[in-house]
């Protein structure tokens, strides 16, 4: 083949290939532009803070204080039970480990965790968190099935964080008498810090977004007022947008409704992903 | 001639490999003995293993003893962070931690439990002081420790290796990566130092032995070959290994 | 010499695999009960899936038929797609647009899948049922394509990073051989990433099949044996969320539910593992070569 007849062979792969990816990335970015335009339309202040009611026909009304207020409550509540012991699990994985397959499994149950369906966690969280430890259908059962998804993602990138601190800082901690857990608690942890940090919040734009290990342990369509304790149900902004889908009577009306809860949804996740961003490019600049 | 460390019949491995192979010597106190020798000798391996920090690999495993103390710091009974308090050690690039001066200082009293602020200030004078860094950051003192030359930060490392008084300090190559001015410096802290602390440094210059050791062994293929006082060493050395190593007939 | 420190990170160290093993024990403690009113072949290999019938019945086989159509056809738009975009965000794209190319499909990869159940709702339904006259437009399509939407993200991303991680001496081995950008990439890249390629398909799939919210909105919940792709479906992930919200603790339904759960879980474990291996396997050549 001659080298003309190469180089347009490129070419037109490369061209072809343009065509198709332009497509798909167009596709995505209708996504948002659909969410945007759909939501503005019913994003307000009253919206963002008042009570959700229902007329006699089933129109949806008021606004998405309550579910706001739910989203982040389980979030929260979440990421204190899987923060602490995600990150300690991690450093387990990066300072502690030894030769030996052992760690090699134990790496490989965090990734399969990470693999485990939502909506087995939902299960697990009903028998374990709601049955067995009699927490009920409540913000305490939910944000409890919400941390186990979090707790992989937080391990995961406190292990790699860590590993990537150089090892001369261990070893200068070693040699002036720190044990173990110093040197990875004092000397290594604060260097990994600031990426452990990007791993929390993709871990709660994660958990705030799920539907379905809320499903069944604690998420209800209708709340009357804001939640005040953690052992009531809860509304919550994903759950709003499939309640009001697949329930609602009035179907024109609540897809409105819906796309104001997408949007706002989508802006609170968009906005954590742009703190990992800005975080990445900060820790890059240090180091 | 007071001795610190009593090395008796010590060999190494790092899995099937021998790198030191029954080195016996005494290291005379408050003196600084230079180890010098081709690179490969198991010079650096020798001094990591006195303060155990090879302890952490898996396939590090050893015969013999170091006694201090009357004790062998190799068994292990000997709490490796009591051995480490006592056996301070400097690296071959320095190794601050990305903290202030000051917390890099007092972080080997922080961990074995002073709290006490007053100690802890006289102890960051003090330490600089010997390191001859305190009048270059005594206004500074919490300002990020990277922010340092290399030469100032390796000092600084010397003086968070000496907050917390150790009897013997070990040096690994300290000034192999900084300029020959901050070389000297450190060279001279050394000397200072080593009437109170007895100084066991690596290095592959031999002219820096020269300047600073009152005593020097010489390593070759795992094996000590000759330890004796520096200027027996550099002047008349009984074995012809050592003539040739120090003629530059191999480096 | 351990101290309580130490110990707390030892156990917590251990915690992703004793949830693991606490997953497994509660998903087969609250299913086996069922085998008091249905036998193990009726659940598997039962063909209708009525759980609130009288008599009910607790086969899950239309379910799994459902989830393996849905899965395929995801993989098979998903998988070509994400190859594509990766190709074209490390040897297309100009440099600069790359770094915004990579932050947006790492945004969109976390766009809760809820949201794609409500554009596939009340966009795509619509338009499939009006303009391309289907019978319905909550269909196996309809959940596959808002399916590989939502997943292309993470095999292009980590397409990418094996792309880009090719040692650039094989790269320029080639070049100097006078291979062009597009010679290099199908004749040595690409066939170099048979392994990794392997295992994002499978990492993909674990992802695909236990996806819930999408497929319970959008595929239109009927759980028959499709014969094509523009029928509604039901997969054994939604049948879970569709239901378990109705079903009263300790019935024989409840206990299916968990069966379907036990199921999905252990597909899904397996799907996971060879995934893992295959990549672990195929960094270990590399570490060699």
């Amino acid at each position: 083949m001659s080298f003309k007849k190469r180089m347009l062979k490129q070419r037109i792969a490369f061209l072809s290939l343009s065509i198709v990816s332009i497509g798909i990335l167009f596709a995505i970015g209708s996504i948002f532009a659909l969410i945007l335009v759909n939501g503005l339309g019913v994003l307000n202040w009253n919206f963002l803070i008042s009570i959700t009611s229902f007329d006699f026909k089933g129109v949806t009304h008021g606004g998405i204080g309550p579910a706001i207020a739910g989203t982040f409550m389980v979030t929260g509540l979440g990421l204190v039970f899987a923060v602490p012991v995600g990150i300690l699990a991690g450093i387990y994985l990066s300072e502690y480990r030894s030769k030996g397959k052992i760690f090699n499994v134990l790496r490989m149950m965090v990734a399969n965790l990470a693999g485990v369906p939502s909506v087995v966690h939902g299960l697990f969280g009903l028998a374990v968190f709601a049955v067995l430890f009699k927490f009920g259908l409540s913000i305490l059962s939910s944000a409890l099935t919400l941390s186990i998804l979090a707790l992989p993602i937080i391990i995961m990138t406190t292990e790699n964080a860590m590993r990537d601190v150089p090892n001369d800082l261990r070893e200068a901690s070693y040699s002036l008498g720190a044990k173990k857990w110093q040197s990875a608690l004092l000397v290594v942890f604060p260097v990994a810090a600031s990426k452990i940090m990007t791993g929390v919040i993709l871990a709660s734009a994660r958990i705030a977004g799920e539907t379905a290990p809320i499903l069944f342990t604690g998420a209800t369509l209708y709340l009357a007022h804001y939640p005040t304790a953690i052992n009531q149900q809860f509304m919550a902004l994903p759950y709003m947008i499939y309640g009001l889908m697949t329930t609602s009577i009035n179907i024109s009306a609540s897809t409105n409704f819906a796309y104001g809860i997408a949007l706002v949804l989508i802006t609170l996740i968009a906005l954590m992903n742009i703190a990992i961003v800005i975080f990445r490019s900060k820790t890059r600049k240090n180091s | 001639m007071d001795v610190d460390l009593k090395i008796e019949n010590l060999s190494v491995y790092f899995g099937q490999k021998q790198i030191l192979d029954s080195i016996s010597f005494e290291i005379p106190a408050r003196s600084i003995t230079a180890i010098i020798g081709p690179s490969g000798c198991g010079k650096s391996t020798f001094v990591r293993t006195i303060n155990r920090m090879n302890d952490r690999f898996d396939d590090f495993s050893h015969k013999g003893s170091i006694i201090f103390d009357g004790k062998d710091v190799l068994s292990n009974d000997y709490p490796v962070e009591e051995l480490r308090k006592k056996i301070g050690m400097v690296f071959q690039k320095p190794n601050p931690f990305p903290k202030s001066i000051y917390e890099n200082v007092v972080f080997g009293l922080k961990i074995h439990g002073v709290k006490d602020r007053k100690i802890l200030d006289e102890t960051v004078k003090s330490s600089l002081e010997s390191a001859s860094l305190y009048d270059q950051v005594k206004d500074r003192l919490s300002m990020n420790a990277y922010k340092l030359s290399g030469g100032q930060q390796q000092r600084l490392c010397i003086a968070r290796a000496l907050a917390i008084k150790p009897e013997i300090l070990l040096l690994d190559e300290p000034t192999s990566a900084i300029d020959p001015l901050a070389t000297k410096q450190i060279e001279e802290v050394l000397e200072q130092i080593s009437k109170e602390i007895t100084i066991l440094i690596v290095t592959h210059n031999i002219q820096q032995a020269a300047r600073i050791a009152d005593y020097i062994a010489f390593f070759y293929m795992g094996k000590l070959v000759e330890f004796s006082k520096a200027e027996k060493i550099l002047n008349a050395p009984n074995e012809k290994l050592t003539d040739d190593y120090l003629t530059g007939m191999y480096g | 010499m351990k101290n309580i420190i130490d110990r707390i990170i030892f156990v917590s160290g251990w915690v992703s695999i004793a949830i693991i093993v606490a997953i497994t024990f509660f998903l087969f403690y609250n299913w086996i009960p069922l085998f008091k009113t249905a036998s193990p072949i009726e659940f598997f290999f039962g063909t209708l899936w009525y759980p609130t019938a009288i008599p009910p019945f607790y086969g899950i086989l239309p379910l799994l038929d459902a989830t393996v159509w849905i899965s395929f056809l995801t993989i098979l738009i998903t998988f070509p797609s994400a190859f594509v975009l990766a190709i074209f965000i490390t040897h297309v794209a100009p440099k600069r647009l790359r770094y915004f190319l990579k932050i947006f499909l790492e945004i969109f990869s976390s766009v809760p899948s809820v949201i794609l159940g409500l554009i596939g709702l009340s966009i795509v339904a619509p338009y499939f049922q009006s303009v391309l006259n289907m019978d319905t437009g909550q269909n196996i399509l309809n959940a596959a394509l808002m399916l590989s939407l939502i997943t292309i993200p993470m095999p292009t991303s980590m397409m990418e990073d094996f792309i880009s991680a090719f040692s650039p001496e094989q790269k320029e081995g080639a070049q100097a051989l006078g291979a062009n950008e597009f010679e290099t990439l199908t004749k040595v890249i690409i066939p170099g990433l048979k392994g990794p390629f392997a295992s994002i398909a499978m990492l993909s799939l674990g992802r695909i099949f236990g996806e819930t919210m999408i497929v319970l909105m959008v595929a239109g919940n009927a759980a028959i044996f499709p014969t094509n792709i523009f029928q509604p479906a039901r997969v054994l992930s939604s049948t879970i969320a569709a239901e378990m919200g109705e079903t009263p603790v300790d019935t024989p339904h409840f206990y299916a539910l968990f069966g379907i759960g036990a199921v999905l879980f252990v597909m899904t474990f397996l799907i996971n593992i060879i995934g893992e291996v295959i990549r672990i396997r195929y960094e270990r050549q590399m570490m060699k070569g």
